[in-house]
């Protein structure tokens, strides 16, 4: 991607966001400019036309002149809609980004067989992680590509998960690519450009603002074949997502959870509205039932034998230790619940504890220890 | 001594929780009748004029005629309170020649404030002036009756209390008291009924916060209570002066002349006996907490030396109030400097404060009725600044004790309570033995483990080779800083001699990693 285009990109985009321009419109500039090397004489050639395509194109040249301000890095790349490569799924919504920029190597995997979208609440609870843990390691072990928001919360470990397994996975943001938000993303956004891509319609630079994240849920929703929410209280916004996925045709599919908690409300709301029920990937409709190989594969290869490697050391447990672990398995509990619950003292109970931390087969979550 | 018409005496005034002396003169000049008082001082000194007159009527004596004149020296030190009433009023006699002192007799000080009928009240501080004025050599020394009992506790000076002004003229001109000064006290020693008390009995349930209690209290380290509101963290803290060894005879002194000297002296008199155990609100200012003021004044700091100082709700308190606790936390005193002066107060106190884990309360109950987010947990815990959480070598999460558990104990013998608290009791006076016979052996001063500082604490602290390298894992994993590992070690050593074990073992590194848990919010990436 050179770099002259990516600055056309950027101006375009400004320009024609600054001037309310919709997204169809632009669509039709582009498709008739053959893509971003032909757009400066289209629209030099269609300023005539009319007032607004006058004003559009004087604002596209004041903008193409700011354009110095970022630092870009080689992995920084805009895409039209006219391009072999832009995300064929999203074609087929109302209102496809004209142009989409990404921070990565490559979004290709964006084009892959079977591509789901992962969401939930930002503020989850234990089982909410734990379930999207569970289901997106599964995804990854079947090389399928998690598409997600990049929010804290659960988004932030459906990214994590694929990351740590050397998959491929694409966040879509509500700011500029080069915008960390939240902030503590800053090293899980590093990881996602080294083994997917950061993927947004707004141009560089630009701040995250309210209105951005509905308008940002209708990529999620396009880019995929399945939306799959994990957790979400009532009211939450990834009902906005899921009604775009319910719109363009995408399978909606929810876990459910406790009814004590009431923090899977929504999830509760959809599967009552005809979502998918998962409690297994294999839940999902549509989902390809073998192992799609990738290139990645020996990444992939490696992760599930680190599982396999966990599970293995289970075996030469003691049996407190598996006593422990099971009570962990199922909530966080303190140290006195697990001393009480296994019958042990205070100190065996923190020495056991402490060499489970050890082998990494618990952790602590929020001041209370978890199985890991 | 006593010129005619001219008359000195001594007595002590207080700044910080030193004593100075302050010689009193009075002269009687020809001219209208008139009272002056010069010499740096309150409304308080300037209203005694009136106190002194009314009481030397009273008391069946003349006010001269003429124009009387006392001074204060030395006359730059601002003065302040009623004590320098009595002073005030023996030399206004003396130097009419109502007073004759009886040829030979020592210099003689005095304090105590007058009723305008010529009784003499109580004044506070009357350990710290004592103390003072017999580094001055002042072996004699005039004072309410009501400070007898605190003024029994120094020794080598002759202390007479007197309750009315007439009293005190006959006792300045050299008659003693005709009652011996030991029967003239009643017997000092309160009935010890702490043993009878049972000081578990208020805690249902929380092993792990009393066996927290039990480890800050045997190496004095500052410990940190977080859990759900209600769940006992208060309970728990008002245990621990409670639990610790009782104050020594020189400790005792000392922590009495600081009580007695800010006016919380107790109300029987006497020494302090018992450990003090301070809580403030937590709308406290940086000078209520570390002291300060237009005449230097003690802290909640210095008020809980040697005792206990508990900060509830710590969350709440202003950041830079909490922070000014670092240093004392580090060196055991705290030195002030202001324009007009410098004072150094001691503070060495076992620090224990509490706090919810976030703005609800519920972060660390496994049920998981806490809605806060990350970010808010972040927020509501930031108030505690990353190095002074630093110095908290106990971080004890606690829980709800349950329905059952809340139900089910008072049915338990209260004596098995009162026993094992005796136990505790005992185990922590034994570790704090080991640890003084250990530090002897080096010659340290301060031989509690907190505030051991040597160069090379793992020697000193004696751990075994296998316990280290467990303990350098966890630090690892853990991203403990220096401070954390060593106070670690701090932990487990103080574990180790509460169990009388020479080497600290696997084991009490384990329990006392538990303590230095991190943050509930961070999430270690997984």
């Amino acid at each position: 991607m050179s770099e002259a285009q990516l600055k056309i990109a950027t101006a375009f985009t400004r320009a024609a966001s600054a001037l309310r321009i919709p997204h169809c419109e632009r669509v039709i500039i582009l498709k008739k400019a053959h893509g971003l090397e032909g757009l400066p004489e289209q629209l030099l050639m269609i300023k005539d036309d009319s007032p607004e395509l006058d004003a559009l194109y004087s604002r596209f040249l004041t903008e193409l002149s700011h354009t110095d301000k970022f630092d870009r890095t080689t992995d920084d790349h805009a895409i039209s809609i006219v391009h072999s490569d832009y995300p064929e799924r999203l074609l087929h919504t109302d209102q496809p980004p004209s142009i989409l920029f990404y921070r990565g190597k490559c979004i290709s995997s964006l084009n892959d067989p079977f591509v789901i979208t992962v969401i939930g609440t930002r503020n989850p609870s234990f089982y909410g992680l734990e379930v999207t843990k569970k289901l997106c390691m599964e995804f990854v072990r079947r090389g399928v590509t998690i598409v997600s928001g990049g929010a804290r919360g659960i988004d932030g470990q459906a990214h994590g998960v694929a990351v740590s397994g050397g998959s491929a996975t694409v966040a879509v943001l509500g700011c500029g690519v080069d915008i960390v938000y939240p902030r503590e993303h800053a090293s899980l956004f590093e990881q996602i450009v080294h083994s997917g891509a950061l993927v947004s319609e707004y141009p560089f630079g630009t701040l995250p603002r309210k209105y951005h994240f509905p308008a940002r849920n209708r990529i999620l929703a396009g880019l995929c074949d399945a939306v799959l929410v994990t957790e979400a209280s009532r009211f939450s916004g990834t009902l906005i997502t899921a009604g775009f996925a319910a719109d363009y045709g995408r399978d909606v599919c929810a876990v459910p959870g406790s009814i004590l908690s009431g923090t899977s409300r929504s999830c509760h709301d959809l599967i009552r509205e005809g979502a998918t029920i998962v409690e297994s990937i294999d839940d999902i409709p549509r989902i390809p039932r073998h192992i799609i190989y990738r290139k990645e594969s020996s990444d992939t290869h490696s992760f599930s034998s680190h599982c396999n490697q966990t599970e293995n050391e289970q075996n030469d447990l003691s049996k407190e230790e598996e006593c422990i672990l099971n009570l962990l398995a199922a909530s966080p509990q303190t140290l006195r619940a697990v001393s009480e619950h296994c019958h042990l003292d205070l100190r065996k109970t923190a020495l056991l504890l402490t060499t489970l931390q050890a082998k990494g087969l618990v952790r602590l979550y929020r001041g209370l220890y978890v199985r890991s | 001594m006593s010129a005619k018409n001219y008359h000195r005496i001594s007595s002590c005034a207080l700044t910080g929780l030193e004593g100075v002396v302050v010689e009193i003169e009075v002269s009687i000049l020809p001219g209208l009748p008139r009272f002056e008082v010069t010499g740096r001082g309150d409304h308080a000194i300037r209203e005694s004029r009136d106190r002194v007159r009314a009481a030397i009527r009273h008391s069946g004596y003349n006010f001269p005629k003429g124009r009387v004149v006392a001074s204060y020296a030395p006359a730059s030190l601002p003065k302040q309170g009623s004590a320098f009433d009595l002073p005030l009023a023996l030399a206004v006699l003396a130097s009419s020649d109502q007073v004759v002192r009886m040829a030979g007799t020592s210099e003689t000080a005095a304090f105590g404030e007058l009723s305008l009928d010529g009784h003499v009240r109580y004044v506070h501080g009357a350990l710290g002036r004592l103390l003072s004025l017999r580094e001055k050599g002042i072996r004699h020394v005039i004072g309410p009756s009501a400070c007898e009992r605190e003024a029994n506790a120094v020794d080598s000076v002759r202390y007479e209390g007197v309750s009315t002004l007439k009293e005190a003229v006959l006792r300045y001109s050299g008659v003693s008291s005709s009652k011996s000064r030991a029967a003239a006290l009643p017997a000092p020693e309160a009935a010890q009924d702490l043993e009878a008390a049972d000081p578990f009995g208020m805690i249902r349930g929380q092993e792990e916060g009393i066996r927290a209690c039990t480890i800050a209290a045997a190496g004095w380290h500052p410990i940190l209570l977080m859990g759900a509101p209600g769940c006992g963290k208060t309970s728990l803290a008002s245990v621990i002066p409670e639990i610790l060894p009782p104050l020594t005879v020189e400790e005792s002194l000392e922590v009495s002349k600081i009580y007695s000297v800010s006016g919380h002296a107790p109300r029987s008199g006497g020494l302090v006996k018992s450990r003090p155990f301070r809580r403030t609100h937590h709308t406290v200012t940086c000078s209520a907490l570390i002291g300060g003021g237009l005449i230097p004044s003690p802290g909640e700091c210095t008020l809980a030396h040697r005792g206990v100082l508990f900060l509830d709700e710590v969350t709440e308190i202003q950041p830079r109030v909490l922070d000014a606790l670092r240093e004392p936390l580090e060196t055991g005193h705290i030195h002030l400097s202001r324009a007009e002066w410098n004072a150094t107060f001691p503070a060495d106190f076992l620090f224990v404060a509490a706090c919810n884990p976030c703005r609800c309360g519920y972060l660390l109950e496994p049920k998981g009725q806490c809605r806060c987010d990350d970010a808010a947990v972040r927020r509501h815990l930031s108030r505690i600044s990353g190095p002074l959480f630093d110095r908290f070598d106990l971080v004890v999460s606690l829980t709800r004790v349950d329905t059952q558990e809340m139900i089910s104990i008072p049915d338990a013998d209260s004596t098995s309570s009162i026993r094992h608290a005796k136990l505790t009791k005992e185990l922590i006076s034994n570790a704090w033995a080991v640890q003084q016979e250990r530090a002897s052996r080096r010659g340290l001063a301060n031989f509690l483990n907190a505030k051991v500082r040597v160069p090379d604490p793992e020697r000193y602290f004696a751990v075994s080779d296998k316990a280290m390298t467990f303990a350098a894992d966890i630090a690892d994993r853990n991203q403990l800083s220096v401070r954390s590992f060593f106070s670690m070690l701090r932990i487990a050593r103080t574990i180790a001699d509460l169990e009388q074990h020479e080497f600290i073992r696997e084991i009490d590194i384990a329990e006392a990693s538990h303590y230095k848990a991190r943050l509930p919010f961070v999430t270690p990436q997984s």
